[in-house]
């Protein structure tokens, strides 16, 4: 049973009737590529894209319960590694076994799981043909003391074709340290992907403590990420997978917290291509994304005592922005697999509902 | 001879009655991959790579643990890759050797190869 367009507009509470009838006009909706079930046709395969990255790409359009929208759902847990085990999975240990992680994406109805060369192929043979599996490549390993920060790979981009993979993903933490060797290293693990067929999804994320300045953090800022999106599609991802942006003005802030120039930016960007309305954010992280030509997923966060109510929210920001679908873990895995699916097909009912439109 | 438990008890000491009674509730058996003769068709079978699982395959019936899942000399593993195959007739050779008798499971299992 399919969430209603007022069980929508509840969940979002007071915000419901600025999100759903709010209208882009610095960046409209007429200049962006728009997902809908001919994206693959109508733009990917303009691209330099090989044919079996056109058919991978295809195949997740086509899975689930978002099939032939356009949009996708993905399940990612990487978690046990970038957390830890026992901070992903004591709340639900069923997911512990990587099966459990495959079934909730299946019974979610899902487009694709994404996980690590060990939890996908603990059961690829199982489940490759019946869900497409995304291989993240690459991880912050958590258990070295003090904690640092790097993204460093967990294995090849042959490892993950030799299990049926259809994508691999990888992270780079722009801002940080180690940004430049991740993005080489990231750039030429995607180029072979792509040489072998594959697709593949970038997460985006920024990382640096100058970035959080007087009690604003500026990670999930709209310019920053919008940024770090550019980025992103340079290097050739298929998808991109960034934080839904809460805040602006991270380059003016951290110029004038250091004191110092930081990078590049115009002025012109705060207020006139976009505003701080958050549709609006969205809609700026879309056309860092060649307007639309790369997929822009945004991510459901921590699980909190909202869960179903904020990836709702996420969820319709995101399309209205021009995104391309959600990607939700902690919020879906950490509880009862009943709660998990049913909080995976409220995300999916939001795309699948007609009245949410592109603002 | 395999020891009895009252013998492995006693090596166990005065931790015996505790390790050998206790029960896990968190993490209870029922979700756990519990170790057995079909590990390799139950488990093994999930993972992407042959050689891997073949591997495992041999690891398992090469040991004194052997018990069901012993080599038979028309084994369809040989057929499937000649790579394997000298060591493989190694393998079952040897198991021969053993007096291990062939069963239907290991041939079913073969076939999946």
């Amino acid at each position: 049973m399919l969430l209603s367009v007022s069980q929508i507009e509840s969940l979002l509470g007071p915000d419901a009737k600025s999100i759903m009838s709010f209208e882009c006009k610095g960046l409209p909706k007429a200049k962006i590529n728009v997902p809908g079930p001919d994206f693959t046709d109508r733009v990917t395969s303009l691209s330099d894209r090989p044919n079996q990255v056109l058919r991978n790409l295809e195949w997740i359009h086509r899975t689930g319960r978002l099939a032939g929208t356009g949009y996708m759902s993905i399940l990612p847990v990487d978690q046990g590694i970038e957390h830890s085990g026992s901070a992903s999975f004591a709340p639900n240990i069923d997911c512990f076994d990587p099966e459990g992680i495959v079934k909730l994406a299946i019974e979610g109805g899902c487009n694709g799981v994404a996980s690590t060369f060990g939890v996908l192929g603990a059961v690829a043979r199982r489940y490759a043909h019946k869900i497409p599996m995304i291989v993240k490549i690459n991880h912050n390993e958590f258990l070295g003391y003090p904690n640092t920060y790097d993204q460093i790979m967990f294995g090849k981009v042959e490892q993950a074709f030799d299990m049926g993979a259809v994508a691999v993903g990888a992270t780079i933490y722009f801002g940080s340290e180690g940004a430049h060797r991740q993005i080489v290293e990231v750039a030429e693990a995607f180029q072979l992907a792509h040489q072998m067929g594959m697709f593949t999804v970038l997460w985006c994320y920024l990382r640096n403590s100058a970035f959080k300045i007087e009690g604003v953090d500026y990670h999930t800022s709209a310019d920053l990420t919008g940024q770090a999106n550019h980025l992103g599609v340079t290097i050739q991802a298929d998808i991109i997978k960034q934080k839904a942006p809460d805040c602006d003005g991270g380059f003016p802030a951290v110029e004038k917290a250091t004191g110092k120039s930081y990078s590049k930016y115009s002025k012109k960007m705060y207020g006139t291509l976009y505003t701080t309305h958050p549709v609006d954010m969205v809609r700026y992280q879309v056309a860092n994304c060649y307007m639309g030509r790369i997929g822009l997923i945004n991510s459901g966060g921590a699980s909190g005592q909202n869960d179903l109510a904020d990836a709702v929210k996420t969820a319709v920001i995101n399309k209205r922005g021009g995104g391309m679908g959600m990607i939700s873990g902690r919020k879906a895995f950490q509880k009862p697999t009943k709660e998990g699916v049913e909080l995976l097909n409220a995300i999916q009912d939001v795309y699948l509902c007609k009245e949410i439109t592109v603002a | 001879m395999p020891l009895s438990v009252s013998q492995i008890e006693s090596m166990l000491g005065p931790d015996a009655r505790s390790l050998v009674t206790f029960e896990c509730k968190g993490l209870p058996k029922a979700k756990t991959h519990v170790p057995g003769s079909a590990s390799v068709d139950r488990i093994g079978a999930c993972r992407r790579d042959d050689i891997t699982f073949r591997g495992f395959y041999e690891y398992n019936s090469g040991s004194r643990l052997c018990s069901r899942y012993c080599a038979v000399p028309d084994c369809n593993c040989v057929a499937i890759d000649q790579v394997f195959q000298a060591k493989l007739e190694n393998h079952h050779n040897g198991h021969n050797e053993s007096g291990c008798e062939p069963t239907t499971e290991h041939n079913q299992s073969s076939r999946r190869l």
